[in-house]
């Protein structure tokens, strides 16, 4: 799993590539917990180039939703691969986080 | 901290009657099974996706019960489905919740009492000594269910196991219940092991009411 990070306006974008499991979530999440507490509030994951998520995964994305919601932050899902993007839906992840088609759309918010 | 299946006993229990509260056939035994396998996946040992359970670390946790059910997983050279687990595992049902009794015994929060009914018939029951830990747990699901709050992922997890139970229903009013009933159905989702034993719950209950309506 590789990590990238950019700063676009006043979003935080994330990249994510290769697997999300049990054996890379916890590098994922401390990451992602770190750039909150940094004092990030608008944080877009991009997804385009992840090609796996497994329960492991998906708890992440719940674990840092919830941290960002209590600091009146937010956080987006963006341009997931199709099956990426099946797992979310399935999950119903819909209904806590936004899931954008693009990066760009997930930036503007 | 309490463990999964630690909470979902307590949430099954019916404290007035120290027995378990009616359920769908086979739900329990197959949620229990749920609330191991997903304790061993935040303890890092196991990992779920829509069609498998692997085996990531087999170190075991030092908890009796999860090291017993990790070493069976971990034995098995082939990969099975979560499906398949959750059916192996729920022919255990039994021991693991003799197992979760005693741990709730051990932890003083209930205990065993062995009763007779008209002198004869021998029953036992399970009375809460504290009554603490449950109410901690019920309040704190029905503010999420009740409220807009993201859950953790751990009360994902129960909220998951507890509603493919029934269980949820005791914490809420019929009136409670009707309005948070799409709430409790989005964050029952949320965790795709609550969501494979709630399919399998439902599709045992189905097949009893068709084998029921087809009997003569």
């Amino acid at each position: 799993m590789t990590i990238t990070e950019t700063q676009q306006g006043n979003a935080k974008v994330v990249g994510v590539q290769g697997r999300l499991d049990a054996v890379t979530s916890p590098e994922f999440e401390k990451k992602l917990a770190a750039i909150v507490d940094d004092g990030c509030r608008q944080l877009v994951i991009d997804c385009s180039a992840l090609d796996y998520i497994s329960s492991a995964g998906l708890r992440v994305f719940l674990a840092i939703a919830k941290r960002l919601k209590n600091v009146q932050g937010t956080i987006v899902v963006a341009a997931a691969q199709t099956q990426v993007r099946e797992i979310f839906d399935i999950a119903g992840f819909a209904a806590i986080l936004p899931i954008k088609s693009t990066v760009a759309d997930a930036v503007q918010g | 901290m309490l463990t999964f299946a630690e909470e979902l006993f307590l949430l099954a229990l019916d404290d007035r009657q120290g027995a378990l509260r009616p359920m769908p056939v086979l739900a329990l035994e197959y949620a229990l099974a749920g609330a191991v396998v997903t304790e061993l996946a935040f303890h890092n040992r196991v990992d779920t996706d829509l069609t498998h359970l692997t085996v990531v670390d087999p170190t075991p946790t030092g908890d009796l019960l999860l090291d017993g059910v990790l070493k069976e997983l971990a034995a098995e050279p082939r990969q099975h489905s979560l499906h398949a687990w959750l059916e192996s595992l729920s022919d255990e049902a039994r021991q693991i919740q003799d197992k979760v009794l005693h741990q709730l015994m051990a932890r003083g929060i209930l205990k065993c009492e062995d009763r007779r009914i008209l002198w004869v018939f021998h029953c036992r029951r399970y009375p809460l000594l504290d009554n603490h830990e449950i109410k901690e747990v019920c309040a704190r699901l029905r503010d999420l269910i009740l409220g807009e709050d993201i859950p953790t992922p751990r009360d994902a997890v129960l909220i998951s196991l507890a509603d493919a139970c029934r269980l949820l229903n005791h914490l809420l009013s019929r009136e409670e219940r009707a309005q948070a009933q799409p709430r409790i159905n989005a964050l029952a989702k949320l965790d795709l092991v609550g969501q494979e034993v709630a399919k399998t719950v439902r599709n045992i209950s189905q097949a009893i009411a068709l084998a029921a309506a087809g009997a003569p």
